[in-house]
């Protein structure tokens, strides 16, 4: 296993967020997590990438106890997390936007031109717009950008919150569709309020309630699931 | 601007000002650049990182008082500017621990409250400061070359001797902007979260940039005790702080050439204001605030945003070095 995740209980102050929280991700794997807002889903991920320590429980990664590390070491670990609402350094261009996300192997010169082919083969738009201001670019180019900053320092996982944000339709579809090609590298962890797009590219889902899992299984049982069809697919 | 042609002639120009003969024009160019590289430090910290600090007058007062004690107790000029640079730059570190991790407004009065701290220690602790009568009869920095000694007692002699330790700095002051240190500052300027998100440790950049604002600041301070020869703790008064933000806020906080022009006007202010001393603060004040409110970005700024627009190319801010 990837990541495993056990009995996680996150509180703010004395509100309880997370209430025993088990998950669990395969290399190579994309997995949902579907849940509507207030779920729990961005504290999961705040916890997993070290900006919130957790109350009591387990996170594993690469078989080593991670809970409770600080972001700079998660991220040396080998998780990116990829924030809600296109977190971008909007004034610097794309290019510094993308070197910043390499930050912390910022020693390999090499490494860092191998990276940015990789981006730029899964992006060809961010090449032809590598000098461009990174505020001033359309939103689905900035969602690009804001997953590829965080696939530049060759994570395990990608921690991914919201991707399909303020898109279109179509446009949220060609985000997923990316994820398919990174997922043998990167395996993601996607979070949605629009669970529809992402089942669709997921091997596996979680439904989150109220801080707990209420269902979990292959993407496709998820999807057919009569409860989750009324609340999450609108069907 | 072309700054390869504008640097070299600025550097000419003021190699030649001691022809004109007037040693009130050298007075006022010598504290222009001591006051220049205050101001470069602030700009680090504020322009650069973002974090508004308002310390960077008592760091100043704190570099001026501890070489000049050192030198009055016989040490060399050289090595007690070392000492005080040191000195500051420890006590930087600790108060950027313990205030660095405050947000915004908390964060600026958290370091008005340690200039506060400082001045009251410098002015009441009677025994080591003197307190108010303050230190008089601070001697010139001299150096040996090959058995010739060369005093900077002259005017003339310590105007050159500061256009040369400004020179050092202001390269100090573009490596710091220019390297992946810079880059990195910019980046937490921009988006501290995100900065957060993609591995930077926060505190520990942050704590860098403000001892290196510190340590801009205590040389200025050590070199002013040596040129005026007496000081009193005034010095390191908020009073200062604020001169300082003044400069880095009207030049144009987050450029390089920002902390020049600003100074240059607060310097010009003081002068011509010299018998009216009691209101210069006043005044730098209404320069200040209409700095902020017409033209927010300063001088060097609005130069840089209005070429931006109209060439449609990155705005200067926004440019840093290799990472």
């Amino acid at each position: 296993m990837l990541l495993e995740v056990k009995d996680l209980h996150v509180a703010y102050g004395s509100y309880e967020v997370l209430r025993g929280v088990n998950l669990e991700i395969d290399y190579g794997e994309i997995v949902s997590i579907i849940g509507s807002n207030g779920a729990g889903k961005s504290t999961l991920f705040r916890t997993i990438s070290g900006f919130i320590k957790p109350k009591s429980g387990s996170i594993r990664f690469d078989g080593e106890e991670i809970a409770g590390k600080s972001p700079e070491e998660i991220v040396t670990i080998g998780i990116t997390h990829c924030p809600e609402g296109r977190f971008l350094f909007p004034d610097l261009s794309v290019y510094k936007n993308l070197l910043l996300g390499y930050f912390t192997n910022r020693r390999d010169k090499d490494g860092f031109k191998k990276r940015l082919e990789y981006v730029f083969e899964i992006f060809p738009v961010l090449r032809e717009r590598i000098n461009q201001r990174a505020g001033t670019m359309s939103g689905g180019e900035q969602q690009m950008l804001a997953i590829a900053r965080a696939l530049m320092p060759k994570p395990k996982l990608l921690l991914l919150d919201e991707p399909s944000f303020g898109l279109s339709p179509k446009l949220s579809w060609s985000v997923f569709e990316v994820l398919k090609e990174i997922k043998n590298d990167t395996a993601v962890l996607v979070s949605e309020q629009n669970a529809s797009l992402s089942l669709k590219v997921s091997d596996r889902a979680y439904v989150i309630e109220l801080g707990e899992i209420r269902l979990s299984g292959k993407a496709d049982e998820v999807m057919a699931n009569p409860e989750v069809k009324k609340a999450y697919l609108g069907i | 601007m072309n700054w390869k042609i504008v640097c070299p002639t600025i550097l000419v120009l003021a190699l030649l000002l001691p022809l004109t003969g007037s040693s009130y024009a050298i007075r006022i160019s010598t504290l222009f650049i001591i006051y220049t590289i205050a101001a470069m430090g602030l700009n680090i910290i504020i322009g650069y990182t973002g974090q508004a600090s308002l310390t960077q007058g008592a760091f100043y007062g704190l570099g001026a008082y501890v070489s000049a004690l050192l030198v009055l107790n016989g040490w060399s000029f050289w090595s007690s500017l070392v000492v005080a640079v040191a000195f500051v730059a420890a006590v930087a570190f600790l108060i950027g621990l313990m205030t660095l991790r405050l947000k915004g407004a908390y964060f600026a009065i958290a370091t008005l409250l340690f200039n506060v701290i400082i001045y009251e220690i410098v002015d009441k602790w009677d025994e080591v400061t003197r307190g108010p009568r303050g230190l008089f009869g601070i001697p010139s920095p001299a150096i040996e070359i090959g058995g010739v000694s060369i005093s900077f007692s002259g005017t003339q002699n310590f105007y050159y001797l500061m256009l040369a330790v400004l020179v050092i700095m202001t390269v100090l002051y573009w490596i710091i902007i220019k390297s992946p240190f810079g880059s990195i500052i910019v980046a937490i300027r921009e988006n501290e979260l995100l900065a957060e998100y993609a591995g930077v440790n926060l505190t520990k950049f942050k704590v860098a940039s403000f001892v290196f604002s510190a340590i801009f600041a205590s040389v200025a301070g050590a070199f002013y005790s040596a040129y005026i020869g007496s000081i009193f703790p005034d010095i390191t008064s908020f009073v200062n702080s604020f001169a300082f933000l003044t400069a880095v806020i009207f030049g144009g906080a987050g450029t390089l050439a920002g902390p020049f022009v600003g100074t240059a006007v607060v310097t010009l202010i003081n002068e011509v204001f010299f018998t009216l001393a009691q209101y210069t603060v006043l005044i730098q004040g209404i320069v200040f605030l209409l700095a902020i409110l017409f033209m927010p970005k300063g001088v060097m700024g609005t130069y840089y945003s209005r070429k931006a627009e109209k060439g449609g190319e990155l705005p200067k801010r926004a440019i840093m070095g290799k990472l």
